[in-house]
């Protein structure tokens, strides 16, 4: 029941500060009283706070993955090539089912753009709820870039149900099709090596992501920091690409939970110390 | 018999995933599809099982409230189908419909993992972090001391952004400069630790694989 | 209408109405997160048959395809597919056929699928070695190599035994700190969802 409470408590505090620090960015507040404060406000966003123009380069800042992900469609495309995106296992109703969305958020510019060229990305995932989801975005992309007819049913794939097996079976996209690009991003854990592997056997730039200990174990020994996103980042790729001001309030909320989360270790630890010394004194 | 030859398949079928090792080529993409294969019939299988099960007892259900609970998600589940179809036909242009089906599973995960993050993860971590005496011993409390050190300065480090394009987004001071730099640093070895823990599981498993093919050739070089 | 607002509607109501049930245990609302959730794993299953038929498109036109590598493959993944499929659906998921099926193939393939990561992840490991010489690097190196030799079975001095136990403590730190981080990460998604404000399930 306390861990309940407690759960709640976050989830309101949560709630409340998203609400506050989402009006004051839509405001255009750029002053934002949290130390770590990460983001800068973009620079072209209206002020009504809806999404400025399809295209994600409206920004100043952007984390430099986010931002490589869409300028590889131009690049790719001259090369007569293709992207191919795995994005992992991560069913909708489990807990991973949030990376997967973070996941295809900060993909947003890189749907956008390959809808309007026509040049679409081969998406693979590991799970059916996924595929769903990964397909509606595509095709609304596509319906943004009114090109509709131009989707095509193949370009998301179900690989298979398993993450080895899906990770084995779209490592052999990269031998298969012509890929210049294979971006892992998503709820990954160790088999994503196979797809790392698989490509740069055949010298395909690599970038990724991940959530997960294992999944960025596995990813950054190929990919390096740079090119890497790792655990919360991940999350950020909405705000980044998209730039809505609740993306933006996510990130500040973020960051005041992090100060709350670190006060209550602190607390914790105290109250374990002198629950222990006062047991010592009675 | 039976086992020997389920022994014998499992041999071959590892024989020829290793043989990736060699370079791809056409054994080992035969054996992929056929596990691929296998696992797809298999998991849809046990999906139209569930289904077909669901609609039995909603069939055999008397009352009407609780056959309209029955019925709801069947319902859903069509609407779902229609994201099946190409959308350059009619029923494909409806599959928008679906978008309701598709939004009860986006709402219902969401909470799931909300609810998993927190109970699950936030709060038994911080509570497992903040214990530093749990264990005998000054070394004990040491440890724990670095861990939940490591903790809080590998969640700070998430706080920066640490590629960001600007100078004015840059950390500036030289205490966040270093809380990144020490954050990131735990980061990494802990990541380390990870890619060992990988290797290792991997490693077992190929012990187990090959030892298991041993065992089916040992009768045959007769010891 | 049905593109953003019903959807919308949905997504929340479902959520909020789970998300209560879980931090509100009270009353009604536990036993209506499990019928609700139970309604979304059906929803699941219906998933999977529209992924099934993504699958079957794919291969089926890969089989028509005239320069397509692999076309057995496709043949075999579909065959092998539908093998089951009806077994399953026929016999249920426990007949002893089937089971026989998954512990003499699907098991030791995906056990050997494990194993090949092995080897890619001791690829990747030397390759990093070879290429990449900043901190970052010398650390995750140094983790990996240390859990390594901590593994082995030998009877190290008590001051390794004390060495790894801090090796061991600063790993803790740092995948804790990793975890709290996307913790946080899932809470600001999904609450984006259940307040309406992120509509994924429409296209963004």
């Amino acid at each position: 029941m306390i861990s309940q409470f407690a759960a709640l408590s976050v989830v309101l505090v949560s709630a409340v500060a998203l609400a506050i620090y989402g009006m004051r960015h839509q405001r255009g507040q750029r002053e934002i009283p949290t130390m770590d404060a990460p983001v800068g406000t973009p620079a072209q966003e209206s002020q009504s706070g809806e999404r400025p123009s399809p295209t994600p380069f409206s920004r100043t800042h952007v984390q430099p993955p986010f931002r490589a992900f869409s300028d590889e469609v131009g690049r790719v495309a001259e090369a007569g090539a293709a992207i191919h995106v795995a994005l992992g296992s991560g069913g909708l109703l489990g807990e991973q089912g949030m990376v997967s969305i973070a996941a295809l958020q900060g993909l947003d510019a890189l749907v956008t753009l390959s809808a309007a060229y026509d040049t679409p990305p081969f998406m693979t995932t590991g799970d059916a709820t996924l595929y769903l989801l990964a397909d509606t975005q595509l095709r609304s992309g596509y319906a943004r870039a009114g090109n509709l007819r131009g989707y095509r049913h193949t370009a998301v794939q179900f690989i298979a149900p398993s993450p080895l097996l899906y990770a084995a079976q779209a490592a052999t996209l990269a031998a298969d099709e012509s890929l210049g690009t294979n971006i892992n991003l998503g709820a990954f854990d160790q088999e994503v090596s196979l797809l790392t592997d698989a490509a740069l056997r055949k010298n395909v730039k690599l970038y990724g992501g991940a959530a997960s200990a294992l999944g960025l174990a596995a990813l950054y020994p190929d990919i390096g920091r740079e090119q890497l996103i790792m655990g919360e980042e991940l999350f950020a790729g909405g705000a980044e690409v998209i730039g809505r001001s609740a993306f933006w309030g996510s990130l500040h909320t973020e960051n005041l939970l992090r100060w709350l989360i670190v006060v209550a270790i602190i607390v914790t630890m105290l109250v374990s110390l002198s629950g222990t010394f006062m047991a010592g004194g009675g | 018999m039976q086992g020997t030859l389920g022994i014998i398949v499992g041999a071959v079928v590892t024989l020829i995933i290793f043989s990736y090792l060699l370079g791809d080529n056409v054994l080992y993409r035969w054996a992929l599809a056929l596990l691929v294969g296998s696992a797809i019939g298999y998991a849809l299988g046990v999906a139209v099982d569930y289904v077909r099960e669901w609609i039995v007892m909603s069939l055999l259900e008397q009352d009407l409230a609780v056959s309209i609970v029955y019925a709801i998600p069947l319902l859903l589940g069509i609407l779902l189908l229609l994201k099946g179809f190409s959308p350059n036909r009619f029923l494909g242009r409806m599959g928008i419909v679906g978008n309701l089906a598709l939004a009860y599973l986006v709402g219902v995960g969401a909470a799931v993992a909300i609810a998993g993050a927190l109970m699950g993860t936030l709060i038994p971590l911080v509570i497992a972090t903040g214990q530093l005496l749990d264990g005998p011993g000054l070394a004990a409390v040491a440890q724990r001391l670095v861990a939940a050190v490591g903790t809080i300065l590998t969640l700070l480090y998430f706080a920066h952004r640490p590629r960001t394009v600007g100078s004015d987004l840059e950390p500036r001071s030289w205490i966040s400069r270093s809380v990144r730099a020490l954050g990131g640093a735990f980061l990494m070895f802990g990541l380390g630790t990870a890619f060992a823990g990988a290797i290792t599981s991997g490693l077992t498993a190929m012990v187990i694989r090959l030892s298991l093919i041993a065992e089916l050739l040992r009768p045959l070089i007769g010891q | 209408m049905f593109k953003n607002f019903l959807p919308t509607l949905m997504a929340v109501a479902a959520g909020f109405l789970v998300l209560l049930g879980y931090l509100v245990p009270i009353g009604f609302l536990p036993t209506l997160r499990q019928v609700l959730v139970r309604w979304a794993t059906i929803l699941a299953a219906f998933a999977l048959l529209l992924a099934y038929a993504n699958v079957l498109r794919v291969h089926i036109g890969r089989l028509f395809q005239k320069r397509a590598p692999y076309r057995v493959s496709s043949a075999i993944l579909i065959a092998a597919s539908f093998a089951i499929l009806v077994l399953v659906v026929l016999e249920g998921p426990n007949h002893t056929l089937v089971q026989t099926w998954l512990q003499t193939v699907l098991i030791p393939g995906q056990s050997a699928l494990l194993a090949l990561t092995a080897v890619t992840l001791a690829l990747a490991g030397t390759r990093l070695l070879r290429t990449s010489r900043n901190l970052y690097s010398v650390l995750f190196l140094l983790g990996a190599l240390l859990t390594l030799l901590a593994a082995v079975p030998v009877a190290y001095p008590p001051i390794v035994h004390l060495v790894m136990q801090f090796v061991d403590a600063v790993a803790t730190g740092g995948i804790r700190g990793l975890l709290l981080g996307v913790v946080l990460g899932i809470l600001m998604t999904g609450l984006r969802i259940i307040l309406g404000i992120d509509r994924p399930h429409s296209g963004g």
